[in-house]
């Protein structure tokens, strides 16, 4: 939906005088019109905007465009677009008193229409729910349910997002380096993505701009994570900058991209499973501000009972889970998920917490009393350059959940290919 | 009311009643734990296999009991399945649906509860820890006598020996609890595995004596405004706006209708009929004149800083990006009405050094962006979720459509709010009402929302043209060092909402302020988002929803004159609010927030 908007934006006919399109693209553009126009220009963008996405409100803001400064213009711009938001109409969409009248699919609107289901039952919609659920299903790039992408019951979702283009903006000093900026950033986030891709078995609900929400089996997570980072590397450095402007050649290398990845059992609601994954993609984001990364990823396998709960446990100052992608960290984790495999499942799932601290002492001693009757740990362990008779570096080197849930992947990745 | 306790011992040394807590990797089941890891029996699950007991006493002696509160008849044959009001006493309610409760929506006229049974969960008597025990079980194959493939389970459950688990309750009619005793004698299961030892169980039901009122002490409020701390003593669910067929999550702050409800149903439960008509209490909850129960907002956790009003971040506050949860939340209102003033993109250019976009504490130059949590508290409050299911007597296996998942805010957490107007003649009645138990938020006969409720130190604020004129001086500042005009300044009002603000469908926000003020400002800044209000209203059994202005909203008048020849008004509209329902605390505001004035190491 929010992809035709833009493309009316782009291939709307103007008449001469009438002003142009810089850009547009992922729900944003910036358009240039006769003062006269302003007004009736804002109105008719938000009208299409609900009108097309069925009832979202867009953020809009003008200026005047002074052609001697305008980099001054453009930070005017942004100065009124940064409190927009805030101070759009309220949206239009009526509450209805009952649950009966409420849409099976949102539970939020009112249930208009009704479209037929998996079985051919009648379910009652709202508008924009029946549009969505129609558009997925004639789409004809990828049509896969979250069934068809599961391994063992489980699928991987991944919501990543671009990294320090604040940086890159900031710098914008012209109305055409804004164009090329928008459209470099969108090019290279979308090439990177499709580099990243399995043949098949993917559901990439949104591609734009610098976002990414995609479902994946999960056998597939881990190589899409390394090579969506290692293609957002080789293209942003293989960027021509012999014509960009001296702003944006300096602060294009610092491009990143941080990156939330879950897997949970298929059936788990949807979009509680972005959520969840959106929330370890700004752990990955902060991440990278703390240890002044570019890139990073943030992972967790949610389990049974864990799937609704109040939300994963992301990367903090204290409890580091993030893993920076642009530097050893990542290519070191999964050495390490890699040599885990060799150790028994039932021995890994020793190290899931169960609710006694991981400090617990008794815990640890029974840890050390495995490692030391079973070669696999020790070999891992030696593999890892660790001196498992140390028990202070043993302690301080256990293998964390989250890489025994990697290892898990990497074991699972093994059978596929098996089989 | 008569409280109780209910003591479970474990003849065999443990039991499992799963569903409730997540499952390790490497376990196929585990028994439930409360947010301490703790073993505990969830009420659901205690009510469950008493109220099976029960029925089955009361089928044996020829009275109707109805399958599990369906008013489904277990002993007739039926081709209808759906659940249907239970009719199977003598044309009332059979009595397992007195005790227990029944699958209605609303309560009936009188009632002040779905069930006569108020009980929560059973939670380990004493400190000591409780090993979780993993029994594997497998399947051996007739044939070949090995192991069945994939028939190996791993069972995690409580070592109970010598302990006791106990449930806490209430029983709000004399006349049932014979019955409820009959039913604690009876059960002699609970949980699964009973086929292989684990589900058997003791039960024993315990009366205290009725512990004589506790006189009332000093807390009657001296004056019409009282704050008040609720901790939560069980897990709460607060209904939401929206609510799928299968989910119900919660809210993350105690609305003021919530407030108002619960001391309104304990006063009517703790009270005999004539006092519930008395004019002490008809009063103090009165829709117009009555006292305005304010919302209450997380407060404690993590870098609480006890200087800050409980309530939510205004709109305009950010917070760095990098270190969210260390370094000083910023707020840009006074960039954003410095925005609204610029003319010309050179004003602009100006502006823009000196706008808070990166944060300013020592060392860090990370983006600011929305900061999480409230003012008083970081972060949300703990939730966890648990499922449950209602087992079909005749299949014992699980009912159609009756999976249920909750979210609940964890036992431990505390809430601070402000009730205000409040009547004189009716603080003492709100005194002792706030020292009978409360619950709040749905699942009370599961012991669910209980609170403790005690008097909070007020957060005062500086008096109004205080904070005015510190306002003042900060935006003339801003206005100043930006080269923008300053002869406005003595104009603007900003107006910071602290909880939601409802209006009429056909009023707007800025209409309803504009007839508070009693004059049509000019709007300078309107920075506020939407959100959904509504619930569950148990007397009619109906959601209800409406669009409203979210708390944290900010508004900026520009009178068409100085703020100081409208104090009084100013002061009247922090005092009564704005809005509709401003009897269950929306439309709380203030003006001149101080919070506006914090905007990090930024000049």
């Amino acid at each position: 939906m929010v992809r035709d908007f833009d493309d009316t934006n782009l291939n709307r006919p103007r008449a001469p005088g009438d002003g142009g399109v810089v850009f547009a693209g992922g729900g944003r553009g910036l358009l240039v019109v006769p003062r006269k126009s302003v007004s009736a220009t804002l109105l008719e963008l938000e009208e299409r905007y609900r009108r097309t996405t069925c009832g979202g409100q867009l953020a809009s803001a003008a200026v005047p465009y002074d052609s001697t400064n305008e980099a001054a213009s453009l930070r005017w711009l942004r100065l009124r677009l940064d409190g927009a938001k805030d101070s759009a109409s309220p949206p239009h969409i009526p509450v209805p008193p009952s649950h009966d009248q409420r849409c099976s699919d949102c539970h939020v609107r009112f249930a208009s229409t009704i479209y037929s289901g998996p079985d051919d039952e009648p379910i009652s919609a709202c508008e924009r729910c029946a549009q969505v659920i129609q558009r997925g299903r004639s789409a004809s790039r990828v049509n896969w349910t979250l069934e068809d992408l599961q391994t063992n019951g489980l699928v991987a979702v991944v919501s990543a997002d671009g990294n320090n283009l604040g940086a890159l903006f900031s710098g914008i000093g012209s109305l055409a380096d804004m164009a090329v900026t928008s459209n470099l950033i969108t090019a290279v986030f979308r090439q990177a993505h499709e580099r990243a891709l399995p043949a098949e078995h993917y559901v990439d609900p949104v591609v734009g701009g610098d976002d990414i929400r995609v479902f994946l089996p999960p056998t597939r997570l881990l190589d899409y994570i390394t090579e969506l980072a290692i293609a957002v590397d080789e293209l942003v450095l293989g960027t021509p900058t012999d014509e960009l402007a001296p702003n944006l050649r300096d602060t294009l290398p610092s491009l990143g991209i941080g990156i939330g990845a879950v897997i949970a059992p298929f059936h788990y609601p949807a979009s509680r499973l972005l959520s969840a994954a959106h929330a370890l993609e700004d752990s990955a984001k902060a991440n990278c501000l703390r240890k002044g990364v570019r890139s990073a990823v943030d992972l967790r396998l949610i389990r049974s009972g864990q799937e609704l709960g109040q939300g994963v446990d992301v990367d903090s100052e204290d409890t580091p889970t993030a893993i920076a992608l642009s530097s050893d960290d990542w290519s070191r984790f999964l050495g390490r998920a890699r040599a885990l495999v060799a150790v028994p499942s039932s021995q890994r799932s020793m190290l899931i917490p169960r609710g006694a601290s991981p400090d617990d002492p008794v815990r640890a001693s029974s840890f050390r009393y495995q490692v030391a009757r079973h070669e696999a740990w020790r070999k891992w362990f030696e593999t890892c350059e660790i001196d498992w008779r140390d028990p202070v570096e043993l302690a301080r080197n256990l293998p964390t959940p989250q890489l025994v849930d990697v290892a898990g992947l990497i074991e699972m990745r093994h059978r596929e290919s098996a089989s | 009311m008569r409280s109780f306790d209910l003591r479970v011992r474990f003849p065999t040394g443990t039991i499992l009643v799963g569903g409730h807590s997540a499952v390790p990797g490497g376990v196929s089941a585990t028994h439930s734990i409360d947010h301490e890891g703790r073993p505990i029996i969830p009420a659901t699950a205690l009510r469950g296999a008493l109220r099976e007991t029960l029925e089955a006493i009361l089928r044996g002696v020829g009275r109707g009991a109805c399958d599990s509160g369906t008013g489904i008849d277990p002993t007739q044959a039926n081709d209808d399945a759906a659940p249907r009001p239970c009719t199977l006493d003598g044309g009332k309610r059979c009595i397992p649906c007195r005790v227990f409760g029944t699958q209605r929506t609303a309560i009936e006229a009188g009632e002040r509860t779905f069930s006569s049974l108020i009980m929560g969960d059973a939670t380990l008597e004493g400190d000591d820890e409780v090993e979780m025990v993993t029994r594997p079980s497998v399947s051996v194959s007739r044939t070949h006598r090995g192991a069945e493939n994939q028939r190996l389970f791993q069972r995690q459950s409580p070592d109970l020996t010598e302990r006791v688990l106990v449930a806490r309750g209430y029983s709000v009619d004399p006349e049932l609890e014979r019955y409820l005793e009959a039913a604690a004698r009876g059960t002699m299961h609970l949980g699964s595995g009973r086929s292989i030892g684990l589900a058997r169980v003791e039960v024993e039901l315990v009366w205290h004596e009725e512990a004589a009122h506790a006189p009332i002490e000093s807390s009657v409020p001296e004056d019409d405004e009282l704050t008040i701390q609720l901790r939560l003593r069980s897990p709460t669910a607060l209904g939401t706006a929206e609510a799928s067929s299968n989910y119900r999550a919660t809210r993350t702050e105690i609305p003021g209708s919530v407030l108002r409800g619960a001391i309104g149903f304990a006063i009517a439960r703790a009270l005999p009929e004539a006092d519930r008509d008395e004019e002490s209490f008809q009063a103090l909850v009165d829709a117009t004149e009555g006292a305005c129960f304010g919302f209450l907002y997380p407060v404690g956790g993590r870098d609480h800083d006890p200087s800050r009003i409980p309530a939510p971040w205004p709109t305009t506050a950010r917070a760095c990006k990098a270190h969210p949860s260390t370094h000083p939340v910023v707020d840009t209102l006074l960039d954003r009405i410095a925005v609204a003033m610029v003319e010309s993109s050179t004003q602009a250019e100006r502006l823009h050094e000196g706008a808070l976009r990166t944060c300013l504490a020592t060392g860090c130059t990370a983006p600011l962006r929305n900061p999480g949590g409230t003012r008083a508290h970081w972060g949300t409050p703990p939730t966890r979720v648990v499922t449950r299911v209602s087992i079909e007597r005749r299949s014992t296996s699980a009912r159609n459509e009756a999976l249920f998942s909750y979210e609940l805010l964890e036992p431990g957490s505390a809430f601070r709010g402000t009730i205000r107007n409040i009547p004189p003649g009716s603080r003492a009645i709100l005194a002792r009402a706030l020292e009978l138990p409360i619950f709040v938020g749905r699942g009370v006969s599961a012991g669910w929302g209980k609170v403790f409720v005690e008097p909070a130190p007020p957060h005062r604020l500086p008096p109004l043209e205080q904070r005015g004129t510190d306002f003042q001086a900060a935006l003339h500042d801003r206005l100043s060092r930006a080269g923008l005009p300053t002869h406005e300044v003595d104009r603007l009002v900003p107006i910071t909402f602290l909880s939601p603000f409802l209006t009429k469908e056909e009023e707007t926000d800025t209409d309803v302020l504009a007839a508070a003020l009693g004059t049509a400002p000019a709007w300078l800044v309107v920075a506020r988002r939407f959100t959904r209000e509504g619930g569950w209203d148990q007397r009619t059994g109906e959601p209800f929803a409406e669009l409203a202005v979210a708390a944290g909203a900010v508004y900026v008048a520009r009178l068409d004159r100085p703020w100081r020849e409208s104090l009084e008004t100013l002061q009247r509209l922090e005092r009564l609010g704005a809005g509709q329902r401003r009897h269950q605390g929306f439309g709380q505001l203030i003006t001149f927030d101080p919070f506006i004035l914090e905007r990090g190491d930024s000049p």
